[in-house]
């Protein structure tokens, strides 16, 4: 990104300071004392990081407001643990960049700006390995793909969000027939065919992963060929664990920040237990003697993978079973997404319910 | 103390100052803050020096409703979450590890059937 202005410099400083002088003060007194000057300082300082394209503030604090005006309102989706977290990442960073501008310290400002650097494509070809689908019941719903490139084997994502109304009757796979501004529907991704992208951009994160972006230039299209599955499904343990070693802990880590894209081919699942403090259905996987919980969320975000899921349990030879696999509270997590039946991926993330297409017009619509 | 062990304290730990800085530190009860006192000992036992001294400090700042509370609670907040990422990063590591003498093993194993 392009390097703040001395004025942008000194214009930002005074917002971080008051920032973070807010949220001590909500710690101190408690957050039912949370002032309309609280809200103030945020949504000033959110202006402020919007206007200077620092979006990982930007939308730390919009996370934090967000979840501030839902205990405000009593809204049963607030979160304490939540809010604590936002509300520290979200000092941590006001802190960080006003220590970074007072020492001029630039490469430090870059890393806390977190915004990943973009480079042209021309041309791109995928398949899609799996999705992960959540659900924020009245909010949003969102579709992470994961892909693999054709040409060199990269490992790829592409999001899409919708925003929900409340009440919406239609299941969030719906959404995914609608057209994208560049003329394609992402279920194109679930097609089990090549993908062509052009004229696109893909940003890097500090941990290397690849995020496809699309611009209004963009193409995507299914293309002819057939696609050899069976490279896909192997899995190397050590180079995750050579990953781990190689990791520097930063105080903004996320638990799935550090995730490896995982593929268990002769495994045991037994059934699973449900976990309310995550709200999280868990089976736990034997792989090669190594114990994973394997996690559904216990909500219509998780039915069609846990009822795909429940199909295997205690069976000897079930399909290879793609995933994510991260690492919490001393676990090694695993997010199922696809089940590799008769050599073909079944996305199981993705319910095959018939999506009413009255009720798809209708959010059309709403757009 | 077991890997367990510590990252449950270190849990329960976050938990309870996350739900201090929620009320307010000004409501902090002397009951909480002896609950605190108690798992200080306990981790300086462990041997985290650092995350002892964040925890001192804030006991400190706490006792005395100071006007560096809640930067306090946020540093201490910042402690624990590093301290729990390590943990958990290194039981990750060792898991990994034990997994990957098996695989590889059974690498090995296929590779000669191959052969054979």
């Amino acid at each position: 990104m392009k390097p703040l202005s001395h004025s942008e410099r000194k214009s930002l400083i005074p917002h971080l300071h008051r920032t973070a002088a807010a949220i001590e003060q909500i710690l101190e007194a408690g957050l039912t004392t949370a002032s309309d000057a609280t809200h103030q300082s945020f949504a000033v300082t959110f202006q402020e990081a919007a206007r200077l394209k620092l979006l990982r503030l930007g939308s730390t604090l919009r996370n934090t407001q967000e979840e501030i005006a839902r205990f405000v309102k009593d809204d049963p989706r607030f979160s304490q643990p939540r809010l604590m977290f936002f509300l520290n990442r979200s000092w941590l960073l006001c802190k960080g960049i006003e220590q970074s501008l007072d020492d001029g310290d630039d490469a430090r400002l870059e890393q806390l700006f977190g915004t990943p650097a973009a480079k042209k494509i021309d041309t791109l070809r995928v398949v899609c390995l799996g999705v992960i689908k959540k659900i924020a019941a009245g909010t949003f719903c969102s579709f992470e793909f994961r892909l693999r490139s054709l040409d060199d084997g990269e490992y790829w994502t592409w999001s899409t969000v919708f925003p929900l109304r409340p009440g919406l009757e239609i299941p969030p796979e719906g959404f995914l027939h609608i057209p994208q501004k560049q003329k394609f529907s992402a279920n194109l991704f679930l097609e089990r065919q090549p993908i062509e992208i052009t004229s696109a951009m893909a940003g890097e994160t500090p941990l290397g992963h690849r995020k496809l972006q699309l611009t209004n230039e963009s193409t995507v299209s299914a293309v002819e060929g057939s696609i050899d599955w069976t490279r896909y499904l192997h899995w190397k343990p050590a180079g995750a664990r050579q990953r781990i070693t190689q990791h520097e802990i930063s105080p903004f880590d996320v638990d799935v920040e550090l995730q490896e894209e995982v593929m268990f081919d002769d495994y045991m699942l037994r059934s699973a237990e449900l976990r309310e403090s995550d709200n999280q259905h868990v089976f736990p996987l034997n792989y090669l003697g190594t114990e994973f919980d394997v996690v559904v969320a216990d909500s219509v975000e998780g039915e069609s993978a846990k009822a795909a899921l429940e199909a295997q349990v205690e069976k000897d030879d079930p399909p290879p079973l793609y995933g994510v696999l991260h690492y919490a509270k001393a676990r090694l997590v695993v997010q199922p997404l696809t089940l590799f039946d008769d050599g073909q991926p079944n996305y199981i993330t993705i319910s095959e319910k018939a999506v009413d297409r009255k009720a798809l017009l209708s959010v059309l619509n709403f757009r | 103390m077991s890997n367990n062990a510590i990252l449950s304290t270190v849990l329960q730990v976050h938990r309870e100052v996350e739900a201090a800085g929620f009320r307010g530190i000004a409501v902090i009860s002397a009951e909480q803050l002896n609950w605190l006192r108690n798992t200080l000992t306990a981790i300086e036992e462990m041997g985290a020096e650092f995350l002892a001294q964040r925890l001192r400090r804030f006991i400190e700042s706490a006792e005395q409703q100071d006007k560096h509370a809640g930067a306090r609670l946020l540093e201490l907040l910042t402690t624990l979450r590093l301290f729990e990422r390590a943990l958990t990063l290194e039981a990750a590591q060792f898991q990994l590890g034990g997994l990957c003498a098996v695989h590889d093993s059974f690498a090995v194993d296929n590779e000669h059937g191959e052969e054979a």
